[in-house]
């Protein structure tokens, strides 16, 4: 299934994916938006690139009361719908990556789509630290 | 507005208060933020009498109308107060991720005035500023600081802290951001530490909104193309500035031992490639593709084997290296990360351990003046320990605090070879073999610094483009004056509007992004329409007003020289016998910036064309 694949060794924990996941979206720079987020722990110089998996069985469409996340069947991508949400916030207490997330501010669930099959982040990421793969 | 958040904070501690406001559009056109708002700031809010321990003094954080966006390495800041090192204009710049937060927090511009009863930190969030009690921070290094803030604050919050250094307003104490990356120079954390501000935490979720979101897209892809294809990013993005030791060792131009000798053959043992095993990953700043950094850890063995931190920079590498005649690079690994942790200066801090080893070389003074320390050259035992002393003020620390120049008052026949100018300890240049840089640490408006002029032409163009630029293939020739007034003017004034617009210099200067495509960057970023010429314009208005700041404190030509050492010839090395005399220069680069030859002021002709015609007051 395609999703946004992390190849953890070689990310230097720039968040470039981050700032640029937000102006694909909403055209303006602002990543506490942005549908990948870099979890870090400087003082180990680690970095941890944290995004959807598309799971094959995904938890957070599981538990999704009105199916406003749905695992598409062509591109296996998980598809979240707004329209539907009622901001129950159960997908986000039941994914097990923790790679789905509610934002407050602007009162809706941040999720990768991999940008329908062309993610920004890949095509920004400085070290092919992140691929899309089928 | 684009770009800019237009959004001021300042921050009164004395009285506890916090006042929110707009920035005049004007003021950031004619400065663009960080280092050029600053330094007008600085400019109308102190005089030649300001305390910069005191409370009148302000600590001003600022970054830029790029910061935040997708510009590659957009995410610098400046700190800038009266130096307590120097007592001159101040300033320190460092990247990491702080920048771009505080804009996503919702500010371009912190002031930061008064002093607080008690240790206190400032928390920005999402517009809102708050004065907060750091009590239980306070004797803490920057390390626990920072994970302490983020405990409370989350992860991502971004934290600028002082540590210990800060707190015992050692001259040359630094702030740290992101645990690795130093508002270095001039003793800022000091100036915080006196404050009684232990640290700025930054988090927020405002966007940074861009005018023209399409053509910004179409700038990013160039600007990336151009940094990828440039012909210093494969060793840049790999090694960082350790390549640097690597050249250095060619040409003949480290300072080793105080600046003794200019080439040793033990510096190899330093070199880019020693400290590839030691590397766990290489790190990049906010929105960088360069990640010029790496992590190190120390091998586990011995007494520096639990080494870990960012970096070391070539600068550290040097400064607590051969300038004190040290080639143990694990020690070097492992002060590297406690002059983070404790919140110092490196450069500096190299430059006052070299300077009294001399001294005890020469016999000036004896081990009893450092508390029965062995100063012998290399003896990096004793540099961990002086770090250590000075940074917690223990014993002789808190005499080495005060920084070079001040201690070789104290100390007699040490002046020739008390390696400072104004004030400031050099970086780790041989002005003899680069004269470039030799006349860029002479006019620098901080004191003896690189990154003031940055000529990296001198010794990375073409004899081409040279002549192109500057009229003169001499320009590329190292040891050569000819030309370098014209050299060092325009790579001074690039440097200020970059730290202006606080990009980096790393992308903006050593992989020489053209001007044009940086000011249309920042056109589609603010929808402001200027062009390279405006830029360099900026710039030199920036250059002209921070020596304005320091002709109103009695400075001109008679500051702008370098330590006696550098009319001696070097002995070694591939720059044996060259020797700098500031004699040939400096008039031709008063001419060139159409400043009086006689004083090395700027004319009241110039600061009216600069828009400064404010400042003509201040001329004697």
């Amino acid at each position: 299934m395609s999703h946004v694949k992390v190849e953890i060794k070689t990310c230097t924990g720039c968040r470039y994916c981050e700032v640029v996941c937000s102006f694909n979206k909403d055209k303006l720079a602002d990543p506490s938006r942005s549908r990948i987020k870099v979890d870090k722990t400087e003082e180990q110089g680690l970095e941890d690139p944290i995004v959807c998996r598309q799971c094959e069985d995904p938890d957070c469409a599981r538990v999704c009361p009105t199916e406003a996340l749905i695992k598409d069947a062509n591109t296996g991508v998980v598809i979240f719908d707004e329209e539907l949400c009622i901001k129950c916030l159960a997908c986000v207490a039941a994914c097990p990556y923790d790679s789905i997330w509610f934002h407050e501010k602007l009162d809706v669930i941040i999720k990768c789509d991999t940008c329908l099959g062309d993610p920004a982040c890949v095509k920004y990421c400085p070290t092919k630290t992140l691929s899309l793969v089928d | 507005m684009y770009g800019w958040t237009g959004k001021k904070a300042l921050v009164d501690l004395s009285n506890n208060k916090v006042i929110i406001g707009e920035i005049d559009e004007e003021l950031l056109k004619k400065y663009l933020g960080g280092r050029g708002l600053n330094a007008r700031l600085l400019y109308d809010m102190t005089d030649k009498d300001t305390d910069p321990l005191g409370p009148d003094n302000p600590l001003i954080f600022s970054t830029g109308p790029l910061t935040g966006s997708l510009v590659p390495t957009n995410g610098r800041y400046s700190v800038t107060a009266k130096s307590p090192l120097t007592g001159i204009f101040g300033d320190g710049n460092s990247a990491g991720f702080w920048a771009p937060e505080l804009k996503y927090a919702g500010f371009d511009l912190i002031v930061i005035t008064g002093i607080a009863e008690k240790p206190v930190y400032i928390w920005i969030n999402d517009g809102k500023v708050e004065i907060r009690d750091a009590s239980r921070h306070w004797g803490k290094d920057v390390w626990e600081t920072t994970l302490e803030l983020q405990k409370d604050h989350g992860k991502r919050a971004q934290i600028a802290a002082i540590g210990q250094a800060g707190e015992n307003l050692v001259g040359y104490a630094a702030i740290i951001n992101n645990m690795k990356r130093a508002v270095g120079r001039c003793g800022m954390g000091a100036v915080m530490g006196s404050k009684k501000l232990k640290a700025v935490a930054v988090l927020g979720n405002q966007p940074v909104k861009i005018a023209y979101p399409d053509e910004h897209l179409k700038i990013v892809d160039e600007m990336l193309a151009h940094i990828y294809k440039a012909p210093g990013y494969p060793a840049r993005s790999k090694f960082g500035t350790t390549v640097i030791t690597d050249i250095y060792i060619r040409n003949g131009t480290l300072p080793i031992m105080n600046v003794q000798k200019s080439y040793d053959e033990q510096a190899t043992s330093l070199t880019s490639d020693k400290f590839v095993p030691y590397t766990t990953g290489l790190k990049g700043c906010f929105a960088c593709p360069i990640h010029c950094s790496r992590f190190t850890k120390g091998d586990g063995e011995g007494t520096y084997g639990d080494a870990r931190s960012e970096g070391p920079e070539f600068e550290t590498i040097i400064a607590i290296g051969p300038r004190c005649g040290n080639y143990n690079l694990p020690s070097v690994l492992k002060l590297n990360q406690i002059l983070n942790q404790y919140g110092l200066d490196s450069i500096s801090a190299g430059g006052v351990i070299s300077f009294i080893m001399e001294c005890f070389q020469k016999g000036l003074i004896k081990s009893e003046h450092v508390d029965g320390l062995d100063l012998s050259w290399g003896n990096h035992e004793t540099i961990v320990e002086l770090v250590k002393k000075i940074a917690l003020a223990e014993g002789c620390g808190r005499w080495l605090a005060q920084g070079v120049r001040k201690i070789s008052q104290e100390i007699p026949g040490s002046e020739d070879f008390a390696m400072h100018v104004k004030g400031l300890e050099p970086a780790e240049q041989e002005p003899r073999g680069m004269k470039a840089w030799g006349l860029g640490w002479a006019v620098s408006n901080r004191g003896a610094d690189h990154l003031r002029a940055f000529p990296l032409a001198e010794t990375t163009w073409t004899k081409e483009d040279a002549i192109r630029a500057f009229g003169s293939e001499q320009v590329v020739n190292r040891f050569a004056y000819e030309g370098k007034e014209k050299l060092v003017k325009w790579s001074e004034e690039v440097s200020a509007f970059t730290d202006s617009i606080e990009m980096c210099k790393m992308a903006q200067m050593a992989l020489t992004m053209p001007l044009e495509m940086t000011a249309r960057a920042l056109w589609t970023v603010t929808g402001w329409e200027i062009d390279g010429q405006e830029l360099l314009k900026i710039g030199e208005r920036v250059v002209n007003l921070e020596r304005m700041y320091n002709v109103r404190l009695g400075l001109g030509k008679k500051d702008d020289r370098l330590p006696k050492r550098y009319e001696q010839p070097i002995t070694e090395g591939a720059s044996q016998g060259q020797t700098f005399d500031i004699t040939q220069l400096i008039d031709k680069y008063y001419s060139e910036r159409n400043w009086n030859i006689e004083t090395g002021h700027p004319t009241p002709k110039k600061l009216e064309e600069l828009g400064l015609g404010f400042a003509v007051r201040d001329l004697p």
